[in-house]
């Protein structure tokens, strides 16, 4: 099955090495990096293939529009086709996860740094 | 005297029998219904009036007894006879004495030389009236005044149509420093901080203020120097000199209010600490681990650095676990879990 694997960070760093981890998790071959929400917004809108499903590894914290941000974002417009949202976070506030139930889209909350462990789990539950 | 179906109890305390039997055929051409008992000395009086028949209309005391003085006397028969008048029979030398004694709370006296029945009858009579009178009415109101005046709650009295104030107790003097002449020439909104004005001519409009209201109100006050304070007040509306009026109780809960001010400020402080934990610090040392971790799986590291490496890593996953119990520490501090 054809999916898009989308990852969102503002470090680049963290980009870099989760797309590499999500690689070798055997999770996707060419997963899709964004290092700003709105430029996640931008290939949603304009992505060819709109009935392949999306997984978003979503970063919570980014300057201008966070985390949060992008999830009403996709949100209010409807989204087209089907995503899935692991929110990726280095945070270990609990009142995150409690927001997180509010938000029908969202399957896991990973905490980093991400491991191989627990992405093959996700593979396992999710595709 | 209206002739009514009531008995009389009336206790002659007397040593000299001539002048017992004297009285108690006085007594007996009254025209009440009579029950009377006799004592020949202080201590059988004090029997009687301990025992289960204490309860008398009237006393008529000799102030000449064997076993006690009559100053001793007075007192002492004060004390036992609760709320029964007491009627002292004096001989025309002691005339004085039974004068001083009727500031002592005797309520009348009789000179026995002079003794008549109606002369016995009016006082009597009369000290049974005033006793009543004087229990319905002054005792009544010097004990609820009592309550009021020596309360160390502050408390005050207000006219519901004018916010004068009526009266106010030695608490509220010493707490807002005015006088109580300068109280009694003010009404209430004067006590509070003029940027308040605005929430008292909202209740001033209210109509809960003519209602009995235990409601705890939490108001803000202006004592005479000018100082602000916190206050918890209650009310409720009682009758005053036959006017409704508005009883008003203040509770000057101003520290409380600055303890928990500085409370609320350290764990908003904490709170603060925490998040900064949770993302700030968290988020670098994050990063760290995930390059460690690639590092390791790349499998490209010479041997002698693949140790150190673990190394690291372990140092960071202690770092890690130092933060995650300083952010569930401060998760414990949540104030919005307090329910008012």
């Amino acid at each position: 099955m054809n999916c898009n694997v989308v990852i969102v960070d503002d470090d680049e760093i963290i980009l870099f090495l989760h797309s590499k981890i999500i690689q070798k998790a055997g999770l996707h071959k060419t997963p899709k990096t964004f290092n700003s929400a709105e430029k996640a917004l931008f290939f949603f809108e304009n992505r060819p293939n709109k009935e392949e499903p999306v997984l978003l590894f979503l970063d919570i914290n980014m300057p201008v529009m966070d985390g949060w941000g992008l999830l009403d974002r996709i949100h209010q417009d409807h989204f087209e086709g089907e995503i899935k949202v692991v929110m990726v976070t280095s945070s270990v506030d609990r009142a995150d996860k409690e927001k997180g139930g509010l938000y029908p889209m969202i399957i896991d909350f990973v905490e980093k740094p991400l491991s191989k462990e627990k992405l093959q789990q996700l593979k396992e539950r999710f595709l | 005297m209206n002739k009514d179906d009531k008995t009389y109890s009336i206790l002659v305390v007397e040593d000299n029998l001539t002048d017992s039997n004297r009285i108690e055929q006085l007594l007996m051409q009254l025209d009440f219904d009579l029950e009377i008992k006799s004592a020949k000395n202080f201590e059988e009086a004090s029997v009687i009036l301990s025992s289960d028949e204490k309860f008398f209309d009237v006393v008529l005391l000799d102030l000449t007894l064997p076993d006690i003085s009559a100053d001793n006397l007075v007192n002492e028969m004060i004390d036992k006879v609760l709320f029964c008048p007491i009627i002292v029979l004096t001989s025309n030398a002691d005339v004085d004495f039974s004068i001083r004694s009727i500031s002592q709370g005797i309520s009348d006296y009789l000179i026995k030389e002079d003794l008549t029945v109606a002369t016995l009858y009016k006082s009597i009579v009369c000290s049974i009236e005033r006793k009543k009178i004087f229990f319905s009415y002054d005792d009544a109101k010097t004990r609820y005044s009592d309550l009021f005046h020596l309360s160390p709650l502050p408390m005050w009295v207000y006219d519901l149509g004018t916010f004068e104030f009526l009266d106010v107790n030695e608490a509220v003097i010493k707490k807002y420093g005015y006088t109580k002449e300068e109280f009694l020439k003010m009404t209430v909104k004067e006590i509070w901080p003029e940027e308040d004005y605005p929430l008292f001519d909202e209740g001033v409009h209210s109509f809960d203020q003519y209602k009995n209201n235990f409601k705890k109100r939490y108001l803000r006050h202006q004592k005479k120097n000018r100082d602000i304070i916190n206050v918890e007040v209650q009310s409720n509306i009682i009758y005053f000199k036959n006017q409704k009026v508005k009883l008003v109780m203040a509770n000057d809960i101003t520290k409380q209010i600055q303890y928990i001010k500085t409370i609320e400020n350290q764990n908003k402080s904490l709170k603060d600490i925490a998040w900064t934990h949770s993302h700030i610090v968290r988020a670098p040392l994050a990063k760290m681990m995930s390059i460690i971790d690639f590092m390791k799986e790349s499998g490209k590291m010479p041997t002698e650095y693949e140790d150190l490496l673990g190394h690291f890593f372990d140092s960071g996953d202690e770092l890690d676990n130092i933060i995650r119990d300083i952010v569930k520490n401060t998760e414990t501090i949540n104030l919005n879990k307090i329910k008012n």
